[in-house]
């Protein structure tokens, strides 16, 4: 090695590692790129797309209970009980969540968008049957579709399910025997996965 | 430590029946002291580290236990002390048992040396800076047997390549160290201190020009020796999978882990004292500051500020620089910072020489380098600013937490 390429590695490794050590000090300066959830700065932007399928939500006061959501999921999680006596009654709308596959099929067939995906992915539970989302507590009427009325939810997407899993109480199944659900659900559909 | 204990023996008047009771009981204090203040160390700084490494690759490390994720590192101890201690079934037993204590006893052993404060060391031993590199060896050897006792690939190259390196990188150490001792006189490292002046001219790493250069390669020299990255080969992640450590599980690795961070302090610690100006406070005498326990605790509180500032340059280097191959870390060793050093001894002796001929050139050479380190300082901070100024994307210089 000649004393000149010697000396040119020594300065070259010098001047490197003091650049390399500025390069590393500013960017420890500087905001962190992070942006996921959930330690996002810009609390403003969504964390998804509008049209992210997240857990299902179903908004009861549209429910006509027709039914078509419960035939066109492939995998028969939602389970609908109407009682037929001289009203109609929503007695049992149970989705299983920790089932669901997210398909989108039961959005698509419903006519007034009753039943949607949420915007909400954070849904972790300690006991897996707590996602046996029950979505009818006491006996509802069913919406009647009028004539030239567009049909709007109420209630804002995501708020219904992210209430749910904030409160952490019904409509999550309690782990013990419900007889008051058992009576509702009674039927063809027990509310039991097929 | 005698000194402390001698004065406590003379104060209470205790007979000298009962004399060694109370140095047994000085040591044990003193003991328990250097471990809680290792053992706390290392846990801070294994979370501290994370948090820098974080800011440095633009992302924000562990921030979820307790206040900036301060509670980190507890939780981490926690989770390795509740862990199944595995031992494989082909391993060496014994050495596998023994090989992480070995490790450790190896890096708090320097703790007897190293000073705190005027009257805060272990034992002053007048073969100080001997006795710091002759203990290091017992790491080498630990390193070594939990590499061997594994009975594993991984294990056995990573033991093997921490001999090559760890032994090599001891001369140049050594080197760079007598670099000081030559004007210092001395190899204790209270005398060390006492030698240097409390500004920041009268350090011994501004005392010429080859305890200027001797600072940066003891710095490197004892990176390597510790098996700091760019020198991490022994535990290499991408090659070795975790190189020595590979089999070991729970509180035997977390050993491990704990002389690493220990290290680090250690590597501040004698930086700091040999080059650095240890304890001494700017303007106040020896003496004075002795005598007076408030001026120790500020002693106290200096060292440790200085040693801190350097363990911040470890771990900034750690996230700077990509790991040297095996074969360049020996060119390194052998090719650079041997020579190197080895001259440096000669030129620091020529020095020594000089010096006690002409005064009034030693004055001139130490604040020709004390300007030079401040120039180096300013330039620094220049070229960061320059790097900050020059980022295209506005959005990120702001600061966050």
């Amino acid at each position: 090695m000649e004393i000149r390429e010697y000396l040119e590695n020594i300065k070259n490794s010098v001047v490197s590692i003091f650049e390399g050590m500025a390069v590393t000090f500013s960017w420890m300066l500087r905001r962190p790129h992070t942006v996921q959830y959930p330690d996002r700065y810009d609390k403003s932007k969504p964390l998804v797309m509008n049209r992210f399928r997240g857990i299902l939500e179903v908004d009861l006061s549209l429910c006509t209970a027709c039914q078509a959501c419960q035939r066109a999921c492939p995998i028969g999680i939602i389970s609908i009980n109407v009682s037929k006596g001289v009203e109609r009654l929503i007695t049992c709308f149970d989705i299983d969540a920790s089932k669901c596959m997210y398909c989108g099929l039961c959005t698509e067939a419903c006519p007034t968008s009753a039943i949607h995906h949420s915007n909400e992915f954070a849904f972790s539970v300690d006991d897996i049957r707590k996602l046996h989302l029950h979505f009818v507590r006491e006996p509802v009427k069913p919406y009647k579709p009028q004539k030239d009325v567009s049909v709007e939810s109420s209630i804002i997407k995501g708020e219904l399910i992210l209430r749910m899993i904030e409160q952490r109480e019904m409509p999550y199944a309690p782990v013990e025997k419900d007889n008051r659900r058992e009576e509702r659900c009674s039927g063809e559909n027990k509310g039991e996965i097929k | 430590m005698f000194e402390i204990s001698n004065k406590i023996l003379e104060s209470l008047s205790i007979s000298p029946h009962y004399s060694i009771v109370v140095v047994i009981l000085v040591v044990f204090i003193y003991g328990l002291f250097a471990l809680t203040f290792g053992a706390l160390f290392a846990g801070i700084t294994s979370w501290y580290e994370r948090r820098i490494a974080g800011r440095m690759q633009s992302r924000i490390g562990p921030n979820r236990v307790g206040f900036q994720g301060f509670w980190q590192w507890l939780a981490d101890g926690l989770k390795c002390w509740f862990k199944e201690d595995i031992i494989p079934k082909d391993t060496d037993s014994i050495l596998f048992r023994i090989a992480p204590y070995l490790v450790f006893t190896g890096v708090l052993c320097t703790f007897v040396v190293i000073p705190f404060a005027p009257s805060i060391i272990g034992a002053d031993l007048n073969v100080g800076l001997v006795y710091l590199i002759a203990i290091t060896a017992l790491v080498v050897a630990g390193i070594l047997m939990a590499g061997w006792a594994s009975n594993s690939k991984w294990t056995l190259l990573g033991g093997i390549r921490s001999a090559a390196q760890m032994i090599s990188y001891e001369i140049p150490v050594a080197l760079s160290l007598i670099v000081v001792v030559i004007p210092a006189g001395t190899l204790s490292l209270q005398e060390i201190i006492k030698n240097q002046g409390g500004a920041p001219y009268n350090w011994y790493i501004f005392h010429n020009p080859a305890t200027f250069i001797a600072f940066f390669i003891y710095f490197t020299a004892a990176l390597a020796e510790g098996n700091r990255t760019p020198f991490d080969l022994p535990e290499a992640e991408s090659e070795l999978v975790a190189g020595y450590n590979t089999e070991y599980s729970g509180m035997r690795f977390l050993f491990f882990l704990f002389s690493e961070w220990m290290n680090l302090y250690v590597i501040g610690a004698i930086a700091t004292t040999v080059f650095l100006g240890g304890w001494r406070i700017p303007l106040v005498s020896y003496e004075v500051q002795s005598g007076s326990l408030l001026l120790q605790f500020a002693g106290f509180i200096i060292f440790l500020i200085k040693a801190l500032i350097l363990v911040n340059v470890i771990i900034w280097l750690r996230w700077t620089l990509p790991r040297l191959r095996i074969d360049q870390l020996m060119v390194m060793c052998y090719k650079y910072m041997v020579p190197i050093s080895a001259s440096l001894t000669v030129v620091s002796l020529l020095f020594t020489v000089l010096y006690h001929k002409v005064v009034l050139l030693q004055i001139v050479f130490k604040f020709l380098l004390f300007a030079l380190g401040v120039f180096i300082s300013i330039y620094f901070a220049f070229r960061v600013y320059y790097n900050i100024k020059n980022f295209p994307d506005k959005t990120y210089l702001k600061w966050m937490i």
